[in-house]
């Protein structure tokens, strides 16, 4: 049973106005296509950054975030209001991610894993321990399906609601997997405690 | 306060604002009381923050840039929904259209299969037989027979395996060396029915004659592309089944035993319906193309003649250089034509870090199934674990002076290879036995191991059975040579001092001594094999297990 309340957008929240997203979609669908670009400057750096989050690498944010917006220019005249843009947007973006690491473990069958690491480009940090890192590397060995919920929240700030939507999925799952991320972070940081208090 | 799961749940959606106004009310109340529920807290909040706090990718000024030109062309399909098409360009694409008609069918044909089989065109260019790509034995084929592994490139890094799941569909599967457990050798088989030489070359004439009819059933090329043909289920079971029947017409005795006895044996050499030889050609136009983005089954006509014409040449290029040299090869596509199948649905794919398999859907598998065939193979399968098992061989070298190193050797060349293990035994320790100490025999937790591995696989065989044949013989031997021990002084004197029949109470003594030792031993050996499982996994990172995680692939081939 799907205990998930879709949102429904409420009349009075329809009343565009300029710098909103729904106005830009809707100028956008009228032939309007500065009003794509202006979407474009709002999203682009969550878009990248979500990727970024997701892959625990920079090699492929470029490639896929340009993708995804390929799809938003194609498909906007798809959405139909029922959610936030930006759901809609996490939507794509994490699907996205999900074909790139399936494709990632198809190939890894047929080249060293060794070798995909050692090319592995971070944002690298001028210290020589760097506290940030060791997370983000800890929340890129969380299992995808742990992992996609918590960058949500904690680096996106979606609602667990939104979260929901975005993958499709209930609220509750939601909560509780995000309770699991947290649960296998803090044994996998454990030696690090005191660093992180 | 015991704290459960769903306190802790309930913290991380506080924290998150994501509690309904009760369950706040709950968990504000055990923040206050308890305050190893505040340490929980703590470490949620620390680790949100330190995610909160990741360092974003420096900003992208020039995205719009790069993205606008993509827009255009990145989804051609769609354009068409979106973009009015002026009459003009209708009619000029029309007229185009007719000049190219005009101009000849060939191109268009071309174009359009190029359209419709883009991946397939892409994967299967420069296709050739695994069988010259990857320096195919005649080991290799023996492994294949008896292992179901064919190696997929020179180093061998890689194999490609087939067998049967537990739902009974077959699959193919491409994994690392490393996670395939090592099998019976060619030479193993030989020892093992005691072929002379001739016998031998007669073993290699049969896997010979397999690996040309094997050359168009498993094609690579170097965009990893593996195209396998279903007959490969049927040269498999074929070739094994050719090799046991001569097998037994040389040294029927031989098989019989390893088969585990007479009736076994008529039983199954009875089953199987005469196989023709030589096996059919690859008769069937489709192959499972496993690629580094896709799996998908297409229909592939192979140029059965330029296969054969290459591996003549190779031949004769090989017989012209010696051993040490290598051969490049030089091979054109052996794909002659390529078709369409009018089958559709979903292939299971399991992937994991090892390995990657494809479960062969029933409606695109061409496989007959023979059931007298299957079982033929089951029993095949389980005689061959037989086989593993007895082809083992233990050497005791028992010590030839009181006071120096008594060492037991363990040779094992068997099915999972070669391994040769040394186990030291203080001696010293065995000749000051005193009357109260006779039961402190220094035990194996003091006997230092020693470990040479003429190959890393640890036999995995090593069967509580065969520990135990090593046992006995330990103790026969030990009663052979017991001699040895009344030649020690301090034994004599021992033995002079306390009993009227030494030698009867010493063998008596010392057998059951060396039973508790054997236990001992046994409980060693075990720890030995769990701590060289996980050396071979410490050297093979890639093989440590993770779940495989089902993918459905859909394949749709229209006519």
């Amino acid at each position: 049973m799907n205990n998930k309340q879709k949102p429904e957008m409420p009349i009075t929240q329809t009343v565009f106005t300029l710098d909103d997203d729904f106005s830009l979609i809707n100028a956008f669908n009228d032939g309007d296509q500065s009003a794509f670009s202006r979407l474009v400057s709002r999203h682009k750096e969550k878009v990248r950054n979500l990727i970024y989050a997701t892959l625990g690498d920079a090699r492929n944010v470029e490639d896929i975030s340009q993708e995804v917006f390929i799809i938003v220019y194609h498909k906007l005249h798809t959405f139909r209001f029922q959610s936030r843009f930006t759901t809609w947007l996490y939507r794509i973006t994490i699907n996205k991610c999900k074909d790139h690491l399936r494709r990632v473990k198809l190939r890894s069958i047929f080249t060293y894993l060794h070798s995909e690491d050692a090319e592995k480009v971070t944002v690298s940090s001028s210290e020589s321990f760097d506290i940030k890192q060791v997370v983000r590397e800890a929340v890129n060995r969380l299992p995808e399906k742990l992992r996609y919920p918590l960058i949500l929240r904690d680096f996106e700030g979606c609602s667990y609601e939104e979260i929901a939507d975005v993958l499709e999925t209930e609220i509750g799952t939601v909560k509780s997997r995000i309770f699991r991320a947290r649960e296998f972070l803090k044994k996998d940081l454990e030696p690090l405690k005191n660093e992180l208090l | 306060m015991k704290i459960t799961n769903k306190i802790l749940e309930n913290l991380s959606a506080y924290l998150d604002g994501e509690l309904t106004p009760e369950e706040r009310f709950e968990t504000e109340e055990l923040l206050k009381s308890s305050p190893q529920i505040q340490e929980e807290y703590q470490k949620i909040k620390s680790l949100k923050d330190a995610i909160n706090n990741f360092k974003p990718l420096p900003p992208d000024e020039y995205f719009e840039t790069r993205l606008a030109p993509k827009l255009k062309t990145g989804y051609n399909f769609l354009d068409k929904y979106r973009i009015p098409r002026p009459a003009i360009l209708f009619a000029g694409a029309t007229v185009i259209l007719m000049i190219l008609l005009q101009s000849g069918s060939d191109f268009f044909e071309e174009w359009f299969s190029q359209g419709k089989s883009g991946l397939e065109s892409f994967y299967s260019k420069n296709l050739t037989s695994l069988l010259m790509a990857a320096d195919l034995t005649n080991e290799d084929l023996f492994d294949f027979a008896f292992n179901k592994n064919l190696p997929l490139d020179e180093t061998g890094n890689k194999v490609l395996a087939i067998g049967t799941d537990e739902t009974g569909k077959e699959f193919l599967e491409v994994k690392y060396a490393g996670a395939v457990q090592p099998g019976l050798k060619l030479n193993d088989f030989y020892r093992q029915f005691n072929l002379n030489q001739e016998q031998q070359n007669k073993v290699d004439s049969i896997l010979d004659s397999y690996s040309d009819r094997l050359a168009s059933v498993v094609l690579v090329n170097d965009k990893n592309t593996i195209a396998v043909n279903p007959e490969l289920w049927r040269y498999h079971s074929r070739l094994r089944q050719d090799l046991l029947a001569y097998a037994s017409s040389v040294n029927r005795e031989a098989v019989v035993t390893a088969f585990g006895g007479e009736s076994e044996f008529n039983d199954l050499m009875r089953e199987p319906e005469p196989m023709p030889v030589p096996v059919m050609p690859a008769s069937a136009e489709n192959y499972y193309f496993i690629t580094p983005d896709s799996i998908f089954f297409s229909r592939a006509v192979v140029d059965e003649n330029r296969i054969q014409n290459d591996i003549a040449r190779i031949r004769k290029r090989v017989k012209s250089v010696s051993e040490d040299d290598r051969i490049r090869l030089d091979l054109s596509p052996v794909f002659s034509e390529q078709g369409e199948l009018t089958k559709s649905g979903s292939m299971r794919v399991m992937i994991n870090d090892n390995s990657i398999r494809v479960v062969i859907p029933e409606n695109i598998s061409p496989l007959e199934k023979n059931r007298d065939l299957e079982k033929l193979a089951s029993k095949l399968d389980s005689a061959f674990k037989q086989l593993k098992k007895k082809n083992m061989e233990f050497k005791f070298d028992m010590p030839p002076v009181a006071g120096s190193e008594f060492r037991v050797n363990v040779r094992t060349e068997g099915r999972s290879g070669r391994a040769s293990y040394s186990y030291g035994y203080d001696a010293p320790d065995m000749v000051i036995i005193k009357k109260d100490s006779i039961k402190k025999i220094k035990p194996l937790d003091s006997v230092f191991i020693s470990k040479q591995f003429r190959e890393t696989h640890f036999p995995d065989s090593m069967s509580v059975e065969k520990l135990q044949k090593l046992a006995d013989s330990l103790s026969k031997k030990f009663g052979k040579d017991s001699q040895w021990f009344n030649n020690q002084p301090d034994l004599d004197q021992f033995f002079r001092d306390n009993f009227a029949d030494t030698s009867r109470i010493f063998k008596d003594r010392l057998r059951e001594e060396m039973r508790q030792e054997w236990l001992l031993f046994r409980k060693e050996m075990n720890r030995l094999r769990e701590e060289m499982r996980r050396f071979r996994e410490d050297l093979n990172p890639q093989k440590k297990k993770q779940e495989a995680e089902p993918i459905e692939i859909r394949y749709n081939i229209e006519t």
